[in-house]
């Protein structure tokens, strides 16, 4: 802390105070109060804990705690403004029941898997996650351990997370919770584009002529981005907003077309797009013929469920999506069943709603951004439905340009940033790298110095030969997804889980088929890093407590592929520790001669007796930069680093700094960050940042430098799709199919969950403060008047709703800020204390592997 | 001293005494002689939904106490003895900590033996309580562009008794204010608003109609409501006009608004588009029964009891 800065501002605000007694004035006690609260509080800038908007908040500390917040008015995202739950980011810390100590289930001072949670030290801790790990991991192979993380990660505990398991266990099985948010997002622009995240940004919000929604409740979910939409709405003149959902949500209060269409007809919707722009004729042709190809996806692919499912049987191409090439004319008669009749009596839409939203994308003169969150992703065709959004994007060319942009939201505040850049999913690595090609995991192991053959291939084999495994087996296939690791836990298969930064138990679909029983499994030890006492702590058997948010220097990515950084402004409370310190400091425990097998570590000489922490952390490159003890700003204020501290050099900055070699000696350019230090300077910058200089629309000569690494003679101007080895972007056509658990005549509502703007996810902080918990308590399920009326139910009525899959009990809400139509009831997942994720269905997307949370079928009754 | 036309008040004083002319009605003016002199509710406290006028609620109220009983959330109060309360053993209740949750069916009412609670009152929807009041736009965040609007959201009469007008913010240049409006032909003064106002103190309070209402002068007309009350102008109706333009131009009188006529489809349906206020769908809340915030217990002890849901 600056003793000067401190000292100058209670000076300043002593002078208001002697000012005004001279002048005889009497200032009203709280003004004196307030100069006293406020004399010698430090400020300095934080991105906001909460959404994948990303706006950036100035941190105000004094004596060691956070006091005040307020909306950074220099960030360009936000412009000073936050949401309601930025409003309260200060008091999401200081939670009464903040976890203190490590606590591991016991019974007669040892591990029992059902005793009762009692203190533990660190090291005591550390120690039986070793154990447990190691022989897990040489028992059941790859797949016998999992790390579960977090889009809410920093970029630096995903990249050390990475490490850990990849490099260090030699096992694939790490993924984010980013997978139930925005797997099928991912699988569409490597499937489109072949590069991951959007080649707009926020900018175009103001240069836009039209918005069009799809299963995106913005107004919710991405609350300040909303309040752009909603200037432009107001002061463009030819501004439309268009708005599509399965209910009535808070968008509609904007739309000039709000469409409310059948589940899973989007896909249809969409097709009918094409086809309207087709047979107009307004498509862009010579865009066409230059930059996209045409293809089409094998169909019937099933639901991601376990494969002795009927619904899986009956698949015929279970989870195929190996493209086809076709032609111009071959995929102009795939869209024209599509026509509006049949769209409009698939999808329940008027015929002129339709037409209007085909009209503004037909149109070559307006300018239109489409957005989609969960409504698209968390679909069972969640990769198929992106990519049909594409397809009328660059039908029309409208794409890469400012107002002219397909734009996938994010949920979550680094699920860019870390889990899509860092790569922390199973089959990926830094910078678009993948597991899959034996050249991308050699490159890697060049970066970590480590004999080639560490990192498991997704198929096991390295060079065509099996790569040799602790087991003594060979490697064997290596991936393991999300919601398939829930499966592992429930049969016993996978022993051991570690679950950071997230909340997965409430999370995750089919809590009493698989999550809960895959916790409890006796065979299975489960490690929860959380700051309070979640319904996942309560699942675990080991229990880490965590320093959150400020309590740590870190860096978030966001949705437009903005990259911002903090430092750590408090201390942690109690023997909390951050989860890079939990990873790295876990990584001494482990021997690198237990988890490799020999013939590795012959490769490798040096590293025998070695432990994972020598390794991978003190490497000469993650220890280069030296901690001087403090961190100083450019104000001269100082600031503590605990995890520099405890280890010795500055940590962040060397992960950051080997993490940057990805992006830049990689063999994919194009996610080119600028230098660690610079981001403690800027309000963050949009990748590729090339000399300094911010990328604002991707994929055009001018805009976006990275294009003249791939194709050096290209004009101003010109759009080079560099992602694929023939600069041409995918259109992709898929149909309509119908979805997995449909109404029928005992379940006969449709259930669709999801969040509301004041709590952040599970509820764990957000709950916490008290002035949010006063305004949205509980989860309620929404439903129609008419659906109630017949059901004998109103408005509070306390009722059971009942899946094929388990049970909750809430109350009716039938005039609420959601209004579902006949025939689909909504409820939020914040509370804890109604699962809601007991009635959900462990369908996904059979390409992305993420969950589809919106439909399922679902009675209600009377409790 | 009550809110509202005097003719009303009158009329319907006169009725209620007529209605308790029976057995109770000595008692309770007696009591409501007592009573008037404890001077008017403190605006903080209200009254339940149905209540006559404050004074001929005085008048009425036996002090019984079944309204309190009654009510399923427990909200209602019988006052108790002290000079900055509601007339001793009277109902009432405090929105900022307990807000009327407006039940469908409004069982404070019905068996409510004098009629100081209003019987004829079926429609929980007409109730007027009090009247909710932004009284404070200065600390209000919604004024000030943040994304709050949890007033709006917890309002059960929804997109009515509240309601959003957005306003580009001028400072931020790139941003929406969403105002929260009250009208008051549909608040019922429940209070929900004003309990889950986010402030350390509320913007949004409930008033006594009294307090919270202004009266336009008598001498004066709103030449618009006027019109629309008539459905027609009051006097000739304007002639269409026309007027001199170039070729291919055209001017749209309602929004003074000149343009090219293939502009023109885009146009259509758009002239009232500049600071259009956009009303929105509310929400309704209904509270369960408390159950304990997060937060608030020994961690451990919350570890160690395993799952709590509700029943």
């Amino acid at each position: 802390m600056n003793w000067q800065v401190n000292r100058r501002d209670f000076i300043k605000a002593q002078a208001a105070v002697a000012a005004a007694a001279m002048a005889g004035v009497t200032l009203p006690a709280s003004i004196t109060a307030k100069a006293a609260e406020d004399a010698g509080i430090r400020w300095d800038k934080a991105a906001c804990r909460f959404c994948g908007t990303g706006c950036s908040v100035l941190v105000g500390v004094k004596d060691g705690r956070v006091v005040a917040t307020q909306g950074d008015p220099d960030a360009p995202v936000n412009k000073g403004l936050n949401c309601i739950k930025g409003y309260f980011l200060t008091k999401i810390m200081y939670g009464a029941d903040r976890l203190k100590k490590p606590l591991l289930r016991m019974k007669n001072g040892k591990f029992d898997k059902n005793g009762q949670f009692q203190e533990i030290s660190w090291d005591e801790a550390f120690k039986i996650m070793a154990e447990k790990f190691v022989e897990a991991r040489r028992k059941k192979g790859p797949k016998g351990i999992g790390m579960f993380g977090s889009g809410q990660w920093t970029i630096w505990e995903g990249y050390a997370a990475q490490k850990l398991m990849k490099a260090g266990f030699r096992s694939n099985s790490l993924e984010p919770n980013a997978r139930h948010c925005m797997a099928s997002a991912v699988a569409a622009f490597i499937r489109g584009f072949g590069i991951d995240e959007p080649a707009g940004c926020y900018d175009d919000i103001e240069a836009t002529d039209t918005f069009v929604l799809w299963g995106s409740n913005m107004a919710e979910m991405h609350p300040i981005l909303w309040s752009r939409v909603t200037n432009r709405r107001l002061t463009h003149d030819k501004c439309q907003v268009h708005v599509l959902s399965t209910f009535r949500n808070r968008c509609f209060d904007l739309a000039d077309n709000g469409i409310i269409f059948k589940p899973q007809t989007d896909l249809a919707i969409a097709n009918f797009i094409a086809n309207y722009i087709i047979e107009k004729g307004t498509y862009n042709k010579e865009f066409v013929e230059k930059h996209v190809n045409f293809n089409v996806t094998p169909t019937d692919i099933g639901y991601g469920l376990r494969a002795n499912d009927p619904r899986e049987k009956k698949a015929k191409n279970r989870g195929k999506g190996k493209l086809t090439k076709i032609s111009f004319e071959e995929y102009k008669k795939h869209v024209s069943k599509y026509t509006v009749d049949y769209v409009s009596e698939l999808s329940g839409v008027p015929k002129e709603q339709l037409i209007k939203l085909a009209e503004v994308y037909a149109d070559p003169n307006r300018k239109v951004m489409s957005f989609w969150t969960m409504g698209f992703n968390q679909h069972t065709r969640g990769t198929w439905v992106n990519g049909l959004v594409y397809n009328i994007h660059l039908l029309m060319g409208k794409i890469a340009e400012p107002g002219n942009s397909p734009f996938s939201l994010t949920g979550q505040p680094s699920a860019c940033g870390t889990a899509r850049e860092v790569g922390t999913f199973t089959h990926r690595l830094p910078a678009d790298l993948v597991v899959k090609k034996d050249e991308h995991c050699k490159f890697a192991e060049k970066i970590w110095k480590l004999p080639p053959g560490t990192i498991p291939r997704a198929n096991g084999k390295m060079d065509g030969k099996d790569q040799p495994d602790i087991t003594g087996k060979p490697m064997g296939k290596t991936l393991i997804h999300a919601v398939a690791m829930h499966r592992a836990l429930h049969d016993g298969v996978m022993n051991v889980f570690w679950v950071m930064c997230n909340n997965n138990l409430q999370a995750a679909a089919n809590f009493n088929g698989e999550s809960w029983p895959g916790w409890r499994n006796p065979e299975n030890f489960i490690i929860v890093s959380d700051p309070y006492p979640t319904v996942s702590a309560i699942g675990a058997d080991l229990i880490l407590p965590t320093a959150m948010w400020t309590e740590k220097e870190g860096a978030y990515g966001n949705s437009e592929r903005r990259t911002q950084f903090w430092r750590q402004q408090v201390k942690a409370p109690g023997e909390a520790r951050s989860d890079l310190w939990q990873i790295v400091e876990f990584s001494k425990y482990v021997k690198v001669d237990d988890v490799w097998p020999a013939e590795l570590l012959e490769k490798a000489p040096e590293y025998k007796g070695k432990t994972l922490f020598d390794v991978l952390f003190k490497n000469g490159q993650v220890d280069k930069f030296p901690y001087e003890g403090k961190i100083v700003d450019d104000r001269g204020n100082e600031y503590a680093n605990d995890e520099s501290e405890y280890f010795g050099f500055y940590i962040q900055k060397g992960l950051f700094e080997e993490y940057r070699r990805f992006q830049w000696e990689g063999p994919k350019p194009g996610h080119q960050m600028a230098p660690f230090d610079e981001y403690h300077k800027v309000r963050g910058l949009r990748w590729p940042v090339i000399d300094g200089k911010e990328t604002l629309w991707r994929f055009r000569a001018g805009y976006d430098p990275v294009v003249r690494q791939y194709k050096p003679d290209a004009k101003d101007g010109e759009v080079v799709f560099y992602g694929k080895k023939d600069f041409r972007a995918n259109i992709i056509f898929a149909p309509y199919e119908p979805p997995a658990e449909p109404p029928d005549d005992e379940y006969d509502l449709w259930l669709a969950t999801g969040r509301v703007l004041e709590h952040w996810h599970s509820g764990s902080m957000t709950r916490r403060v008290p002035e949010l918990y006063r305004a949205m308590p509980y989860a309620k399920l929404y439903m129609n008047k008419k659906d109630a009326r017949k059901r004998r139910l109103r408005n509070g009525s306390k009722v059971k709703i009942i899946t094929r899959r388990g049970e909750i009990v809430a109350r009716v809400e039938t005039r609420g800020r959601n209004q579902p139509p006949e025939g689909l009831v909504f409820i939020p997942w914040f509370d804890a204390g109604r699962l809601v994720n007991k009635l959900t269905l462990d369908q996904t997307c059979p390409i992305s592997k993420e969950t589809d949370y919106k439909k399922c079928a679902c009675k209600v009754v009377k409790a | 001293m009550a809110g509202g036309g005097r003719k009303m008040d009158r009329r319907r004083f006169l009725i209620n005494l007529a209605r308790t002319a029976g057995g109770v009605s000595l008692l309770a003016l007696g009591i409501g002689i007592h009573a008037r002199s404890a001077r008017a509710i403190p605006p903080e406290y209200i009254r339940p939904p149905g209540a006559l006028d404050e004074e001929e609620f005085l008048s009425a109220c036996i002090r019984c106490g079944i309204c309190v009983r009654d009510c399923p959330y427990d909200i209602l109060k019988l006052a108790e003895l002290g000079s900055d309360h509601p007339a001793t053993g009277t109902p009432y209740f405090v929105a900022r900590t307990g807000p009327c949750e407006m039940c469908e069916d409004i069982p404070c009412i019905p068996n409510c033996p004098t009629n100081a609670l209003d019987h004829s009152l079926k429609d929980i929807t007409k109730a007027k309580m009090g009247l909710a009041v932004l009284i404070d736009q200065e600390t209000c965040i919604a004024f000030l562009g943040l994304r709050c609007e949890v007033c709006y959201n917890v309002c059960p009469v929804r997109g009515k008794a509240i309601t959003l007008e957005f306003q580009p913010n001028k400072r931020s240049g790139r941003h929406a204010l969403f105002i929260p409006v009250v009208h008051s032909e549909h608040c019922t003064g429940c209070g929900l608003c004003e309990k889950a106002c986010i402030l350390e103190r509320e913007a949004i309070k409930v008033l006594p109609i009294r307090l919270a209402k202004g009266e336009l002068g008598r001498h004066y007309r709103l030449g618009w409501e006027e019109k629309a009350k008539r459905g027609g102008s009051l006097v000739n109706p304007d002639r269409p006009h026309e007027f001199n333009l170039p070729e291919g131009v055209r001017y749209d009188y309602e929004t003074g608004r000149v343009y090219r006529v293939e502009e023109a489809a885009d146009k259509v349906g758009k002239s009232t588009r500049g600071g259009k206020a956009l009303r929105g769908a509310g929400q309704g809340a209904s509270t369960p029964p408390a159950e304990q915030m997060p937060g608030t217990a020994n961690p451990l002890d919350t570890l160690n009891r395993g799952l709590q849901e509700a029943k």
